[in-house]
């Protein structure tokens, strides 16, 4: 999925609680989380990574599991998941061969997680095509708008808080500059 | 008039499965379990004084009991109840001698606003000059009997020599009890401390360290105490740890296919829950079928559908949706399965049973890749029934 999609995903849920792996190609932990962190404060929303900042210090908290963390922090998480509970938007950054351990070794954190396991590539360029497609064809159906229409409404600012317009235009730049 | 946006966000937040337990209740949406009922409350009416343990696997509404029997106990005219969320005053990993009566005492004052003279020196033992309760670990038996105001040294049997925190949860247990006995709210009647969270103790070991020295000390002088049991215990051989309490109750999942009492509970919790125009009731049976009675995978199933509606451009979630869901969720939890395990669940699957509770297994069913059920005559076990298309298609490859 692409990052600005996955950076709308958490901003549409913050308000309760939610849970989400996102995992991610061996060595881009730290890059996607990067990432994340600049779509969402682009996007008008506030998140904090860890490590680096305060947990739960933002609506949505973005942490890296990578190096020693994926075998040191499920044990901690899992038994700390009430204090969890409290931060809002969650998601765990980690490799994608990772991700089955990680939750093995997390039951409690796995069952609210869920369903919620999004794969994610690094570079935005490599999102596939269909995806584009598909969600544009969501948003068309949803708004009953074309594109054009979409882009007018968005740019005459009567959609500008919109998130989902927000992203709308995202995929038209994205599908236009991939060609 | 409602945007579809906001039906869908308002959809969504009545399907928020990470809620309190507390806000679920208050807004309507707890469902009363078909067997158990009331049963354990009218145990601790007959027997206040005693301990007792709601064990259960992971997602399966235990949290929620425990605030609901709570309630069902505060209305008896002469116990008050209090659920102690032991993981959010004490690290887990750490629970020794003394722990659990501590974290009581700190729990109540922070979470339940209850606050006297015999509260805050409870807190000054907890938690010492560093802020931390392993302090109370370090505390030497003089000390802790100064806090006590009396003797309160223990008796730890001749030929045992006592360590430096022996005898704690005895010392403490008083101590509590005066903080809890000064407060209105309690005053004159039986307490009764349900600690939630200790099923998520990984050590047994720490479990069973509380379980025979504060819910004893409780239980002493005069406390009804309800634990809830570490994951890690519900397949092992629990004798010992059994013996130490007066009643041991488990929640076992409700089964969706072979129990029609089940689907009426589950399809219930969806009732309280959908909006009819979003989730329609068509939808809910197969979403009911594909949880395998998990009350947390059934809400996630149901939030998941009606999000892949909203993305999907639809006024309502339908068969697609609800498929998508289910492929979702099951590749989650199909995550880092490797042959063994594959073969383990087709195994399952076959026979109903485990055939060897070893650690490969156990981390199948911590993690509800294999479910338990129960009925009359015992225990029987399945997968999960929403890998219920992926394991026909590892069964044909292998």
């Amino acid at each position: 999925m692409l990052i600005p999609s996955v950076s709308l995903r958490l901003l549409e849920s913050t308000g309760g609680p939610a849970w989400y792996l996102i995992t991610v190609p061996e060595g881009t932990e730290h890059g996607v989380a990067a990432e994340l962190h600049a779509e969402i404060v682009a996007q008008g929303g506030s998140a904090c990574v860890w490590p680096g900042h305060e947990l739960g210090s933002a609506p949505v908290t973005i942490m890296v599991i990578a190096g020693d963390a994926v075998s040191k922090l499920p044990a901690y998480l899992d038994t700390h998941r009430s204090t969890l509970a409290n931060w809002g938007v969650l998601a765990f950054v980690i490799e994608h061969d990772a991700a089955g351990r990680f939750l093995h070794d997390a039951p409690h954190v796995a069952s609210f997680v869920g369903g919620r396991v999004i794969a994610t590539t690094a570079e935005d360029d490599d999102a596939p095509p269909e995806y584009v497609a598909r969600r544009l064809n969501s948003l068309r159906e949803a708004y009953g708008m074309t594109d054009a229409q979409a882009r007018e409404a968005f740019e005459s600012g009567r959609h500008a808080d919109d998130i989902y317009f927000l992203e709308w235009m995202v995929l038209l730049e994205g599908a236009r500059s991939g060609g | 008039m409602e945007s579809r946006r906001d039906r869908f966000r308002r959809q969504l937040a009545r399907l928020a499965g990470t809620g309190s337990p507390r806000e679920a209740i208050d807004a309507g949406l707890y469902v009363p379990r078909p067997a158990s009922g009331n049963r354990l409350a009218q145990r601790i009416d007959l027997q206040p004084n005693a301990t007792r343990v709601l064990a259960g696997p992971i997602g399966n509404g235990k949290s929620t009991e425990l605030v609901v029997l709570a309630e069902a106990l505060n209305g008896l005219p002469d116990v008050w109840a209090a659920v102690v969320d032991v993981s959010l005053v004490h690290d887990l990993s750490d629970l020794q001698e003394g722990s659990l009566v501590a974290a009581a005492g700190v729990y109540l004052q922070d979470e339940h606003k209850l606050d006297n003279g015999a509260f805050r020196r409870l807190r000054e033992v907890a938690y010492g000059a560093t802020n931390s309760l392993k302090q109370l670990l370090k505390l030497s038996l003089s000390t802790v009997s100064l806090s006590t105001e009396g003797d309160g040294r223990p008796s730890r049997g001749l030929l045992q020599e006592p360590d430096n925190r022996a005898g704690s949860a005895q010392a403490l247990a008083p101590l509590l009890l005066d903080a809890i006995n000064e407060t209105q709210e309690a005053k004159g009647l039986h307490p009764v401390l349900l600690f939630d969270s200790l099923d998520r103790a990984r050590d047994p070991s720490g479990f069973r360290t509380v379980l025979e020295h504060d819910a004893r000390a409780l239980v002493d002088h005069g406390f009804g105490v309800v634990l809830t049991a570490p994951v890690s215990v519900l397949w092992s051989d629990s004798g010992e740890l059994r013996a130490l309490t007066e009643t041991w109750e488990t929640l076992p999942y409700e089964d969706p296919l072979k129990n029609a009492e089940a689907v009426e509970f589950l399809i219930e919790i969806l009732r309280r829950r959908a909006d009819l125009q979003t989730l329609p009731e068509a939808t809910w049976l197969p979403l009911v079928e594909a949880s395998g009675g998990v009350l947390r995978d059934l809400i996630e199933l149901a939030r998941s559908a009606v999000e892949e509606a909203y993305l999907a451009g639809r006024d309502a979630v339908g068969p697609q949706e609800v498929d998508a869901a289910i492929a979702h969720f099951a590749r989650a939890l199909a995550l880092g399965l490797d042959g063994a395990a594959i073969s383990t669940l087709i195994s399952v699957q076959a026979t109903q049973q485990v055939r060897v509770f070893d650690e490969p297994t156990l981390r199948l069913l911590k993690n509800r890749q294999i479910l338990e059920h129960r009925d009359a005559s015992g225990s029987y076990f399945e997968p999960h029934p929403a890998l219920g298309s992926m394991l026909q298609r590892w069964a044909k490859a292998s």
